[in-house]
């Protein structure tokens, strides 16, 4: 399912789970990517400051360190970056564990906010204060919660806000998506609907004037 | 030939800020902008030698901003810079008009080719243009 909200920007909700894969992972390698960029413009500069003063001219201390802090700042950001794919890659060791939901759908969120800035939407994630720890496949719920957030920013205007938060306990565990404003379509939620149910989810919506709200009741496992 | 006037427009500030300041150190009068929005303004404002545009940036993409500027000013040389170099948006860019769609990460030497090739391209057709518009009158004179 392809959308183009704004021109030639096109969001997928992908429904089979290795499109889902192949979603973070664009996303997450295309940020890579600028990482690696701008070590390699950095880097590169700093080869020019070198030659420069080879040939005469005077190395200002100011700009090298400058230049440092960009490198090092780049790399901690790409290390991050990598660390958060590789905790989503072990996600699919097994068909079900036991894992932490706030941890789990900030570091999701985190990898495929870029598609949120994209759109000039603002994402927002509020994790419950107290860790909620389901048994279950955390690569399917990702899913579902994926579909959701995908959907709705289909739907959603620059400027908006889009907020979700964690809430519920031990036997139930509530994922809450509020949209500020939606750009006056609603958005298909079929897909996020069948990936919910699949894994024994419940999802609803609710329409206020200017906002929208999609909630996801996961039933703790055994 | 004058120094060339560059655009470089990214959404990556520090990629932007670095890249920027190794182009002027090889004689280039260089401007950057964050967005598609601030840089269809500073097209407006200023005749640029070559755009060098990223492609996937919040609000306008690099496609998006790419139709407008041309739009505005059908003689730009605009080069695309991205991190999403795939088969079909480089046909996509090329259709819409871009001169060449090049790869993140970009070697200097490369970028500095295009942008030669670029200023050589524009001085040519500003130069087809006056002379274009020399034929009219002379034509319209009777001469």
């Amino acid at each position: 399912m392809t959308d183009s909200p704004r021109g030639s920007r096109p969001l997928s909700v992908p429904e089979e789970p290795i499109a889902f894969f192949g979603a973070v992972t664009a996303a997450t390698t295309h940020d890579l990517n600028n990482v690696i960029s701008i070590i390699d413009q950095t880097a590169g500069l700093l080869e020019d400051l070198v030659f420069a003063a080879e040939n005469g001219s005077s190395i200002e201390i100011e700009q090298l360190s400058r230049v440092s802090e960009s490198i090092q700042r780049q790399t901690r950001r790409g290390i991050a970056t990598i660390k958060r794919l590789n905790r989503f890659a072990h996600t699919t060791d097994e068909p079900t564990l036991e894992f932490e939901l706030n941890e789990t759908l900030e570091n999701l969120l985190v990898l495929v906010q870029r598609l949120a800035d994209r759109r000039e939407v603002d994402l927002k994630v509020t994790p419950r204060h107290e860790p909620i720890k389901l048994t279950a496949s955390p690569f399917l719920i990702q899913h579902a919660i994926f579909a959701v957030y995908a959907s709705l920013l289909r739907v959603s205007e620059a400027g908006t806000e889009l907020s979700v938060s964690v809430s519920g306990g031990a036997a139930a565990a509530v994922v809450t998506f509020d949209l500020g404003s939606a750009s006056g379509a609603s958005p298909d939620l079929t897909v996020a609907q069948s990936l919910a149910e699949s894994v024994g989810m419940r999802l609803e919506t609710e329409s206020g004037v200017d906002t929208l709200t999609v909630t996801l009741y996961i039933e703790n496992g055994p | 030939m004058a120094k060339a006037t560059v655009l470089l427009v990214d959404d990556e500030v520090e990629f932007a800020t670095a890249l920027a300041e190794r182009m002027r150190r090889r004689e280039l009068e260089v401007d950057t902008a964050e967005n598609g929005m601030a840089a269809l303004e500073l097209v407006k404002k200023k005749a640029y030698d070559a755009i060098i545009l990223d492609l996937a940036m919040p609000g306008l993409d690099g496609l998006e901003t790419l139709k407008l500027m041309l739009q505005e000013s059908p003689d730009l040389q605009v080069i695309l810079l991205t991190g999403q170099a795939t088969v079909e948006k480089g046909v996509e860019a090329v259709k819409l008009g871009a001169v060449e769609f090049l790869e993140k990460p970009a070697k200097i030497e490369l970028l500095m080719e295009k942008i030669n090739e670029a200023q050589t391209k524009r001085t040519q057709l500003s130069e087809d243009h006056v002379e274009d518009m020399i034929n009219d009158i002379l034509k319209r004179k009777g001469w």
